[in-house]
């Protein structure tokens, strides 16, 4: 089944394939900055879910990315000497995260919200998160030896591993690069499964035309339900993976920017397809990442002009553009 | 043959790159992390610049331990996440013997593990809510009992003994409101109101009509941001009238250059300096210093909007630093740490800055500024070496017992 | 009595914001459907035009049209080069006017600098009672009202209102018809980003000089065109109405941050119980 799937995309598995080569070649800085680029893959894929293929809107991942971030942290301090808590925080938090997700999927798709409005009411609920969280600075809040300690941010929590045999794993640095490239291929494998499961055909169906899904009988409400809350646990993983990564988290995770950026890495990279976002999404944090260090002044100019370029030319989204191109290219070279 | 000739250039071209870097003077790296662009850098601008002057003079006078010092600096646009990037390519990759940079706490508190976690000396050189107990952290910035101790009795004695804050909501808002409150009432006062607004808040009506519910003789203003700072030009709109007194405003953002007369009428600030010190203050030490200060600055920056309280911070701090140093004999961080920890000072732009080796923290001198309504500025008090004793006190003593904490009133070490 | 006055001044001038924040983007995303990040971008643009043509030495209220003109020319240019090849693409407009907005505020950044010396509030204050207010803001108040009925008109009244609610609506038949789309659609957009600009120029007094100022009134903008609903000018009033007095009110007992939070905390509540927002809740009564 497996192979089924690294056979049939095979751009996919080279891409793979070098990834998890890289660290061979470079050094432990290149490679930690890599591991920052694939974070935000996830929270880009789970919008690239729920509007890709849902065509739902949704400004709301960056609430569950900092829900899962916080959660992660706070049970993580609480019981830092509980054995495993490494990685069982880890799980409880994204069961956290998908039980809200589904939630507050029930509140939309059950209350008919759609369209533009689950754009407007998923912005507020973000919008709410990060102004609460911003003023729990006193020291009244706490989750039991956790404090939230507002804008400044939450830190100290253990990061992602476990103890084995005397064994000492951390998921940070090239050991933590693994993880995450392990978790991508996993996530991308599962996310192509589901898409071309029934489930998947229900929901791009419905994206096409939802009244009429809905009248040949199709539980339409619950498909996207539940949906939204794979999609929650998705961006959960990203906000958890930054917590670890830095050792930090704090409410701007939550902010107006925070919640349009994977929007944009989703919407320039070619929505519909999960391999263009989530090559699009590494090389989109890159590039701004250098346009900072090289670009200074006019970063977020160049940073702006290649969106407006995007949208502009490339419609369907830029990267899934060239690996459309790319495999016309190789395709021709092979072939021919 | 095309790819021949790519190898051999590109091994020249590296030959090249390692030669050049091997004959130059082994420098002294110093990574710093500012907000050139985004809402910070309005402040923090000149900080940057504080920095470059301060390592300029140091290299024409010989470098330091024969060395001379190269700044690596990263914009971090007022983004925390900036911040956690960049801090880790300055110490994995750059490799740098020391780091300077931070404005607000949060994107200090973003890079601080990272700077425990690897051992990385860091100075942060920005005013903030006090309470940084941490063994790799030096702070050249003024805390609230430098800013408040000095600033509120003023004030209550010269207008009245009811107070009235609003404040920014979130930590530094409102840990400041909590050594207020204590001072307020530490000297007979009382606090007739307290409201703490978000950031994202630009409209004060409601504010001002609170206020002058209220009544209060005395009006603390712990607003940050551009958004927060509409509320000095909308109170003046109102006509509120009441003598404010803050420890954020004008030493920082320079509002009352910014801001058309008389919005910030009648504004009581203590700053750890100015670059109006030596227009205000005819004779003496101070206005040589700051006088001096000032015109090597413009030497080098003519156009800069305005020296800030901060900018001599930082250009402090590169010279506390380089002290530190030299009386190390290294730049190993361990060891420069011990050395900064004896007593360093450094006679700058404002007089005497002295770290504390208990909590690590500078010692200062505070100007009370007060604007008019002209926006012209005068300066009726100095308190000279005003220490920063809280920590100490409290229970903080880095130089004995390592620590990697932010402690507040309500949460003091000992605990 | 002093109370009363006290308290409709909070609350209308808590309204105006709202619709101040909300009339440009009304025109672009409650009629055009393009979901304009760059909302906040005309109102800097519209603040900083006021800014600079009042430093030259022109009296206000021209200094404030000059404001509106640049923005209208401004949003022209935008329109023609990159709008019109996103219309009927609602989601990709996202993408498109963020990259606009960070393009607008960071070169406003690097032309104008981190700050500019702003504006004075005209006029001055008047008392009622132990309190003061500032004269221009209930000014504002005014215009904010007057301005809304005057779209109102020119929207559901007038000639040029119904061929452009009907050409956005039906394009092709409008087309069909003899209409100019792209003319109609270019005014259209224009007329949105004049208004922007009049919320900057207005404001702008009030306010400090720095390029993100717009930021200040994108989250507004966006909660009240959502909850007026599918016809903006006839719910755009109602739905300032509510958030406003609610908001007005839970700051009034508590404070603001339970204010904002209780703001967006409306907004979701009235989008899952009022789907129409304002505008359907009207219509259904009439």
């Amino acid at each position: 089944m497996k192979n089924s799937y690294f056979v049939k995309n095979k751009l996919q598995t080279i891409t793979f394939i070098i990834l998890a080569l890289i660290p061979v070649f470079v050094d432990s800085y290149f490679v930690n900055n890599i591991s920052f680029f694939m974070i935000w893959t996830f929270i880009a894929l789970s919008l690239s879910l729920i509007w890709g293929k849902g065509g739902i809107l949704s400004f709301g991942q960056a609430a569950f990315f900092g829900l899962a971030g916080y959660s992660f942290g706070i049970i993580g301090i609480n019981f830092a000497d509980v054995y495993g808590v490494g990685i069982w925080s880890v799980i409880i938090a994204l069961i956290i995260t998908g039980l809200f997700g589904l939630i507050v999927g029930y509140f939309l798709f059950y209350g008919g919200i759609y369209d533009v409005f689950v754009g407007i009411v998923t912005l507020s609920m973000t919008l709410v998160f990060e102004t609460f969280m911003s003023q729990t600075a006193g020291p009244e809040w706490t989750v039991g030896i956790a404090r939230l300690n507002g804008f400044n941010g939450m830190q100290g929590m253990p990061s992602i591993g476990i103890s084995l045999f005397g064994y000492n794993f951390e998921a940070l640095d090239n050991k933590g690069y693994y993880v995450i490239l392990i978790l991508a291929i996993l996530v991308l494998y599962f996310l192509d499964k589901l898409a071309n499961s029934k489930f998947g055909l229900i929901l791009s169906a419905s994206k096409e035309d939802r009244l009429r899904v809905q009248s040949l009988g199709y539980n339409v409400k619950r498909v996207h339900m539940l949906t939204f809350a794979i999609s929650a646990v998705l961006a959960g993983m990203s906000g958890i993976l930054y917590t670890n990564w830095g050792g930090f988290i704090t409410p701007e995770s939550m902010g107006l920017v925070s919640a349009a950026l994977p929007v944009v890495y989703c919407a320039a990279s070619g929505k519909n397809n999960f391999f263009a976002v989530f090559l699009g999404t590494i090389l989109l944090v890159w590039i701004s990442q250098e346009l900072a260090i090289n670009g200074r002044q006019f970063a977020l100019i160049f940073m702006g002009l290649l969106l407006v370029v995007a949208t502009r030319y490339f419609p369907d989204g830029m990267f899934l553009f060239f690996i459309n191109f790319t495999k016309k290219m190789a395709g021709k070279i092979i072939g021919k | 043959m095309k790819n021949i000739i790519k190898l051999i250039l590109s091994s020249l071209f590296a030959v090249v790159v390692f030669a050049g870097t091997s004959q130059a003077a082994d420098p002294i790296k110093l990574g710093i992390l500012e907000d050139e662009t985004g809402n910070f850098s309005i402040a923090v601008i000149p900080k940057i610049h504080a920095y470059e002057l301060a390592v300029k003079e140091l290299n024409e006078k010989g470098g330091v331990l024969g060395r001379p010092l190269e700044i690596i600096h990263y914009d971090t646009q007022s983004d925390n996440t900036r911040f956690q990037e960049f801090a880790r390519r300055l110490i994995k990759r750059d490799k740098v013997d020391v780091i300077f940079g931070g404005f607000s706490s949060a994107s200090r508190e973003s890079i601080r593990p990272i700077m425990d976690k690897n051992k990385q000396l860091y100075f942060y050189n920005n005013q903030y809510e006090g309470g940084v107990c941490d063994s790799n952290v030096f702070v050249t910035g003024a805390v609230p009992e430098q800013q408040f101790s000095t600033l509120v009795p003023w004030m209550m004695e010269k207008y009245g003994k009811n107070v009235y804050n609003i404040a920014a909501d979130y930590n530094f808002g409102q840990i400041s409101a909590e050594w207020v409150r204590q001072i307020v009432k530490e000297n007979g006062g009382t606090m007739v109101g307290e409201e703490f607004i978000p950031l994202s808040v630009s409209q004060f009506s409601q504010t001002i009509q609170k206020i002058q519910k209220a009544k209060p003789d005395v009006l603390m203003t712990l607003l940050v941001g551009a958004k927060q700072a509409s509320f000095y030009e909308q109170q003046a709109a109102a006509g509120l009238g009441i003598p404010m007194a803050t420890s954020i405003n004008v030493g920082q953002a320079f509002e009352h250059r910014r801001f058309k007369p008389p919005a910030l009428e009648n504004m009581y600030v203590t700053v750890n300096y100015i670059e109006e010190v030596h227009e205000v203050i005819k004779s003496g030490k101070f206005h040589d210093k700051s006088k001096d200060f000032v015109k090597r600055f413009h030497a080098l920056y003519p156009n800069e909007t305005y020296i800030n309280m901060e900018a001599a911070n930082a250009y402090n701090a590169i010279n506390l630093y380089a002290k530190a140093v030299e009386k190390a004999g290294t730049t190993d961080m361990d060891k420069v740490r011990r050395a900064l920890e004896t007593g360093i000072s450094f006679d700058g732009p404002s007089g005497i800055v002295r770290i504390d080796p208990k909590s690590h923290h500078g010692s200062h001198t505070i100007f009370l500024v007060h604007v008019d309504k002209g926006h012209v500025v005068k300066i009726p008090k100095i308190w000279e070496n005003i220490e920063p004793y809280w920590l100490g006190e409290a229970g903080c003593d880095l130089s004995k017992k390592d620590d990697y904490s932010q402690y507040t009133p309500s949460n003091p070490p000992s605990n | 009595m002093v109370l009363l006055f006290n308290i409709i001044f909070q609350v209308t001038d808590a309204i105006s914001f709202l619709l101040l924040s909300a009339v440009g983007l009304a025109v672009i995303f409650g009629m055009m459907k393009i979901i304009n990040l760059a909302h906040g971008e005309f109102i800097t643009v519209g603040a900083y035009g006021t800014v600079v043509t009042a430093k030259m030495g022109l009296p206000l209220p021209i200094a404030m049209a000059c404001g509106v003109l640049v923005t209208i020319i401004f949003g022209f240019i935008l329109e023609r080069l990159i709008i019109r090849h996103i219309y009927g693409r609602p989601l990709d407009s996202v993408v498109a006017t963020w990259g606009i907005s960070l393009i607008v505020s960071q070169s406003f950044l690097i032309i104008f600098g981190p700050s500019t010396e702003g504006l004075k509030s005209p006029f001055g204050s008047f008392q009622v009672g132990d309190y003061s207010f500032s004269e221009y803001r209930i000014l504002i108040i005014f215009i904010s009202f007057f301005i809304l009925v005057l779209l109102y008109f020119l929207f559901m009244k007038s000639k040029f209102g119904t061929l452009a609610r009907a050409t956005i609506e039906k394009p092709i038949t409008s087309s069909a018809l003899g209409v100019d789309v792209q003319k109609v659609y270019t005014i259209t957009f224009c007329i949105g980003a004049g208004l922007a600009g009049l919320t900057g120029a207005l404001y702008i007094p009030t306010m400090t000089a720095v390029p993100s100022l717009g930021q200040a009134f994108i989250v507004s903008a966006f909660v009240t065109v959502v909850t007026a609903g599918a016809s903006p000018f006839v719910g755009l009033v109602p739905a300032a109405a509510f958030l406003g007095s609610f908001q007005t009110g839970i700051t009034f007992f508590f404070h603001a941050t339970i204010g904002l939070i209780g703001l967006l905390f409306a907004v979701i509540m009235i989008i899952r119980f009022l789907p129409s927002g304002f505008s359907g809740l009207i219509k259904r009564r009439s």
